[in-house]
This record gives structure tokens, sequence and C-alpha cells, in this order.
């Protein structure tokens, strides 16, 4: 059973892990469920995932370079250095962890989404799992009010960025789709149930959909009703109103931030403390083409005031060592101005989630006309960076699943290799 | 084949660990004893147990999803249960009374009692508590007095106190007490957040200033000059483009004419060879002559030539770098404007950023963290 030696820890290493004590050894994977029936909640970890589309740059974020455009400034850990431009969350040093050596193959936009949203290349006629899915299947309560999987349109700043990935169950069930919500603000304004013979019209609609889905049981019609009956569960369910972020009070929202990337991280803390496993805060607009500078000076407030108040807030509730927050894009940018895609050499951010904290993965090139155009120590493949997400909520990676045509596909390539660094 | 293999072994395993831990119950086992079963009970409430790890008895109990719907009846059975490292009662309907039983728990690591009507009363029950490392107190009613308890807790490592009802002196003081105990949030360190930020958004400014400064003298004085610029730099561009053809001829016609002497050194040699061999005969001693005298003939040119390839070098360089000079002051001033507006930008943000340093000081104490429409309601009036 334990043929991928690179994902297995041995029975010792969990004893060590667990022994490391709870607080530090919280992030200990696999937790196994003792529940009798149906499993109320496999796992205790959830995930929010800031997807900053359109692939942002690494020298204007988080690795800085010698003589580049932005200067790099000192964090709360010696040692660790990023731009001046993010002054908030360079104190949130000691709760995240940067991988700067993420590679991985793909220099397309639509392409590279989808390699880094399922930890698989695309291929014809198959589909694969997105990361939102999988947790949503593997983690969330099932048959909650609330769905697994939510994702939250935090807006965009300009409209290029390629074609827009929309993360899909495939073969995990039509019932582990991304509830997506328009606009934080909005919240879920059509889900208000304000009508008095809802009942009576739900009960007949159900009457026709069942006599339709029997003559056609098609996976299409599975999904729509799955959709369907989890908006009707959601719409009288007390918990909806998570989504209302009128309940927040003024000053955390001013924390926060009065952007849409802000008040998107608030309502993503709202949907993990309803008990919502995964959600994906996404900004498109990140593919600066004209140079990274002018366009991250400008964004760098509100994602420096969002991002580090999602982690404090989290924090400061007793909740990020069973949050885990991860920021990336589908690839970085170019060294230099930042003007083009670049896989090769970039970088993602972690934190909470029990994992280690306060350190760097990897190292890119420090030297020269072209520094960071290379990965020096320590590359972390799209399935690396998946495999190691799983393992994190606690989910085993190598677990397989039947994809069409009774082929068991495993929910991380098998070629993966687990950031070590990051856990226990 | 894996699969099933795979599933028998999981199987196998989770029967051993029921096996040697029969009061936790097994998958299946519900249904024979549903009133009796902890797990049952604790699951009624929309409250699940899970062990913390395969391979380790110790459990957690995860009712933070339950609400309303748990109550101090559910704590009852935890004792019962085994042994609890993990207990999470967030936003729960439970009381100090239930914490009776918590305390019984002697094994407890984690405790969240966030969002609980938990009251300063309620945690002298923990006291007994030797190895809890985290407690939670968000948003509950505990105050000063609450904190006491605290002290009585020996591997207590973090208390989580955020919009309760503890006051600063407090804090300090428990710090003061219990050194390795991190208080979140530590006024004291949110106080050092601010102060750090709030100085780097500062110089960030301050040189943000001074780069759009400098932009705005490129734009005054450089970019008005931009097309005389280019042409200067383009009259650059065809010397430097002149010298460097000369300079690749010199070097052409020193490489030749050094290539040149190494055949004419060899006859020159055979044919001082070939008048030793025959002595007194004039005519091959005067060829000899005449080719050792056209070797130093030639030696002399690839000298010439090589000194004129040097100078020729030197003007290349020289005229390369009055090219670079020209370029690099024609593009600033092409690109001056872009520049000027990008530290516009710059500025604008960094402004943004020490505007908004404080943004994110938070009221700590729950009095000061009522929501919005309370808020609104007082200023009415």
């Amino acid at each position: 059973m334990n043929d991928h030696p690179d994902l297995r820890l041995s029975r010792r290493e969990f004893m060590r892990l667990s022994a490391a004590g709870v607080l530090t050894g919280a992030s200990v994977p696999w937790f196994e469920s003792l529940a009798s029936a149906a499993v109320k909640r496999p796992r205790g970890k959830s995930c929010i995932l800031l997807w900053m589309d359109g692939g942002p740059s690494q020298q204007h974020t988080f690795d800085p370079k010698p003589g580049g455009e932005f200067k790099s400034v000192p964090t709360a850990v010696p040692g660790i250095h990023i731009v001046e431009q993010l002054p908030k969350l360079a104190r949130c040093m000691k709760d995240m962890s940067i991988i700067r050596s993420m590679s991985t193959e793909i220099n397309d936009h639509y392409d590279a989404k989808y390699y880094l949203h399922t930890g698989y290349k695309r291929a014809p006629a198959f589909e694969h799992p997105a990361v939102g899915c999988i947790a949503s299947s593997q983690i969330s309560i099932p048959e909650g009010d609330l769905p697994g999987f939510v994702t939250i349109d935090a807006g965009n700043d300009k409209g290029n960025g390629g074609r827009f990935y929309r993360s899909v169950p495939a073969y995990l069930g039509p019932q582990h789709a991304p509830l997506a919500v328009q606009s934080p603000d909005r919240g879920l304004e059509n889900l208000r149930n304000d009508s008095a013979d809802l009942d009576a019209r739900l009960a007949l609609l159900a009457r026709g959909e069942a006599r339709f889905a029997e003559e056609r049981p098609l996976p299409a019609v599975a999904a729509k009703q799955a959709a369907y009956e989890r908006a009707v569960r959601l719409m009288r369910s007390s918990r909806a109103r998570a989504f209302d972020l009128d309940e927040e009070p003024d000053w955390l929202r001013d924390a926060y931030g009065r952007h849409r990337f802000g008040q998107s991280c608030l309502l993503a803390r709202r949907m993990i403390e309803a008990g919502v496993s995964f959600v994906e805060v996404f900004h498109r607009g990140w593919d600066d083409h004209e140079g990274a500078a002018r366009r991250i000076h400008a964004r760098a407030p509100w994602m420096d005031a969002g991002m580090s108040m999602l982690i404090r807030d989290l924090k400061m509730r007793g909740m990020l060592d069973d949050t885990l927050v991860v920021w990336m894009g589908e690839f970085g940018r170019s060294p230099g101005d930042g003007g083009g895609h670049f896989c090769k050499a970039w970088s993602t951010v972690w934190a909470g989630g029990g994992i280690n904290t306060g350190i760097v993965v990897g190292k890119t090139t420090e030297s020269g006309k072209n520094a960071g155009a290379a990965v020096e120590e320590r590359p972390v493949s799209a399935p690396d960076y998946i495999a190691t997400l799983c393992t994190v909520l606690g989910v085993d990676p190598r677990q397989e699943v039947m994809a069409p045509g009774n082929r068991p596909m495993p929910l991380a390539d098998k070629k993966a290799t687990i950031i070590k660094e990051l856990i226990a | 084949m894996k699969r099933p293999v795979s599933r028998v072994l999981r199987v196998l395993l989770a029967c051993s660990l029921a096996g040697a831990f029969p009061a936790v119950g097994a998958p299946g086992e519900k249904s024979a004893a549903a009133g009796a079963d902890p797990v049952a009970k604790i699951e009624s409430a929309g409250g699940a147990v899970r062990r913390i790890a395969k391979g380790s008895d110790a459990l957690e109990v995860d009712f933070q999803f339950g609400g309303a719907a748990v109550t101090d009846d559910h704590l009852g059975v935890l004792p019962a249960l085994g042994p609890v490292q993990v207990l999470r009662l967030k936003n729960t309907r439970i009381t100090d009374a239930g914490l009776a039983h918590v305390g019984s728990l002697k094994g407890l690591k984690r405790l969240h009692l966030d969002g609980t009507a938990i009251t300063d009363a309620g945690l002298k029950h923990l006291a007994g508590l030797k190895e809890l490392e985290s407690l939670n107190l968000f948003g509950t009613g505990i105050t000063d007095a609450g904190v006491d308890a605290l002290r009585a807790l020996p591997k207590l490592r973090q208390v989580f106190i955020w919009q309760t009802d503890i006051s600063p002196a407090a804090v300090a003081r428990l710090r003061k007490d219990a050194p390795g105990l991190e208080v979140i949030p530590d006024p004291e360190a949110e106080r050092e957040r601010a102060e750090s930020i709030g100085s780097v958004s500062k110089s960030a400014l301050a040189s943000a200033e001074a780069a759009l400064a400098q932009a705005k003298k490129d734009v005054n004085e450089l970019a008005p000059q931009a097309a005389q610029l280019k042409q200067s730099f383009e009259a650059a561009k065809a010397l430097a483009d002149k010298a460097k053809a000369k300079a690749a001829d010199a070097r052409k016609q020193a490489d030749e004419d050094a290539r040149r002497i190494e055949p004419a050194v060899k006859d020159a040699e055979a044919a001082a060879r070939r008048a030793a061999a025959a002595t007194g005969d004039a005519a091959l001693a005067a060829q000899a002559q005449e080719k050792a005298r056209l070797v130093a003939e030639l030696r002399e040119r690839a000298e010439k030539s090589r000194q004129a390839g040097d100078v020729a070098k030197a003007e290349d360089d020289q005229a390369r770098k009055a090219f670079d000079e020209a370029r690099s002051r024609s593009d600033k001033a092409g690109r001056a404007k872009r520049v000027l507006e990008q530290a516009e930008v710059a500025v604008a943000s960094a402004r943004e950023r020490v505007d908004a340093a404080t943004s994110d000081a938070v009221p700590l104490s729950r009095a000061a963290a009522e929501p919005r429409s309370v808020q609104k309601a007082i200023s009415n009036q």
C-alpha cells in the first residue's frame, strides 16, 4: 500500500508528530474519525485560498531582488525580507511561510490555472477535480446546510489574464461544486426566503424534477438537482446569515479594508466559522504585461490590509491553527519588470493551518542581471503543492477515487513529494 | 488491486484499535447500545469525535458546529469517552456548570470556550487541568478576576482573550507572572506592531517622494530635450557604428599581417640553411639576406597595424560609451513621463499606507467591540 516512498509517513513519524504536543503537532495528518454512522466532519481543518488570477509578480511581493524595482525590507522574522509595499504582512511573517521555488512547467494562463487547481495537466476528454472540490468531498460536513466549497469574486483590475478557470468537482460528484458568491457585499441576496408559499412551490417543483430525473438519469440532471437542493437547504438555514457582512462591526470591516478583496477575506472568515471547508477568494487582473511595478503599487495597500487582517483575525479568534491561508496565482512574472508569464521560479505564501511558519522554503537565484530567473534550491511542482495542501488539511493525497472508465485516480499525482519543511 | 487491499487493511486497523479502546466504540456499534454510547450522544448534538492521529488513542471532541444544540448535558459523557486531548465548544450553549465535567478531563491540552456564556466562576473548575496548553476565551465575559484561575495551569502556553473584559493591566501582570505564556492579542505587542508599520510606511513615503522629485526634475529638464537627445543619440550611434567598422578592419589587417610572418620566417630559415651549406655561394647568401630583411619588414608592419588596431579599438570603446550615455539620456527623456506617472502612483500608494497604518488597530475589549448597530444607536442619541 505504501509504494510512494515520498508521501509515506511511517508509524514512528506519526507517533512523533502527536508526541510533539497538541500545539506544535496541530498539523498531524490523517485524523481518524470515530463516527458511528454518518461522519459529521471527519477532520477539523479548513482552507482559504487567495487566488491572484493572471499571475502575480514574485519580485514585487514576496521574493524581492537586489536592485529590483521594489525595495526589500526586514519582516518580523529576522533574515526574511519582503517588499516594503506590504508592511502589515511583514509584521505577520511569524504566522506565514513563503515558498519561493514554485516551478510548474506551464506558462499559458488557462492550462496553468487548471494545473495549479487540480495538480494534473489538462488532458483531452478528461476532467480532474479542483482542490476546493477535493476538500469538499473529503473534509466537509456531509449534508450540511452550507456547501463545503464557496468561491468569492473579489473583482478585477482589468480584463486580461486569460480565460477564467471554474472549479469543477468532476468525478467527485456534483454536490461538491462550489457555491459562487458574486460580490462580498451582496452575499446571497437571491437566496432570501421572502415567499409565504415557498414550501408548496418547492414541493411541486420536486415532484416534476423527480419524474424528469427518473426518465433521464444523466449527470447533468443530478448536478442541477444537487445544486437546487443545496440552495433550498441553505435558504432555510440560520447559517445563511454567514453571508451577511452587515453583521460585522464597522471597525472590523474598516480594518480589512474597504475594497472588495478585503471584504471578501472577511466573508471568507465568516464562511469558515459557519463550517465551510474551503473558500477561494479570487481577484482578477494580475497579468501585468506592461510591467508589474505600477499596478502592484496600486494593489499593495488593499492586498496588504485584507490578507494581513485575515491572518490576524483568525489568529485572535484562535482559528488560525485550523485554517490554512494560501496566497498564489497560476504562475509568477518574468525577472526584472515582471512583464512576462513565468512558471520557472515563483512564490506562494502559506499561513496558519498548523504548518511550520516563519520560514522560507526554496530559493531563487539572487545575483546577476536576471536575478530570480531560476530555482536554486528545492523546486516545488504543482503536484507537490496539491499533495502538501491535502496533507495539511488532513486528507491523504494518495487516496484513490474512481474516475470514469473504472480508472482509480489518486487525489494528487503519484509523482508528488510533500513539502516536509512545512509539516511538523 | 491496490484499492481493495488498502481498504481491508484500514478496516483491520480500525478493528484492532476498537479492540484496544472498547470505551470509544467502533463503527457499527452504535445500533447495539444507542442510549449509552457516548459517541452517539455527541453526534446527536452535531458533534464529532476523532483520534488526534493514527496510532494514537488521544481524542478530539468537536462541538463547534453543533451550536445551540450543545448543552452542559452533553459534557457529562466526556469523562467516559477516553483520553480527550482537544475539546471544541465554540459558540455552544454550555455554562459554568458544564465546566465541572471538563475539569475532570485530566489529559486535556486544548480547550475552546470561545463564544460561550461561561464566566469567571466557571474557570475555577479548570484548576486541575495540569496538561492544558491552549485555552480559547475569545468573545466571552471573562474579566480580570478570571485571569487568576489561569495561574493555576502550569503548562498553559497560549490563551486567547480577544473581545473579553480582561484589562490591559491584567494582561501585563499575567505576562510578568507567566513569561512562557502567549496572550493573544497582547496589547503591548499590538502597540509595537502599529508603531513599526507606522514608521516603515513613513520612511517608504519619504523615499517615494524623493523618487517623485527626481522624476519631476527629469520631466522638466530632460523631456523637453527629448527630440534633441534622440538626434544626438542617433548621431552617436552612427559614429559608434563607424568606429566599430574601423576597429574591425584594423583588427582584420593586424591579424592578416601577423599571419604572414610565420611562413616568411620559415622561408628565411630555409634560405639561411642553404646559404650555410654552400659556403662561398654569393647568390645564395644574398638570397638569405633578402629573406631575413623581408621578415624584419613584415614584423615591423605587423607591429604597426597592431598599434593601429589598438587605437581603433580605443576609439570604438569611446564611441560606444558616448553612444550608451546618449542612449540612456535619450531613453530617460523618453521614459520621463512614464516614470513620473509611476512615481506618482508610488507616492499615492505610500501615502495610502501611512494613512491606513493604524486602520487595523482593532479594539481589544468586548465593550469597545460592540457591533455597528449598537454603536450607531449610541452615536445618534
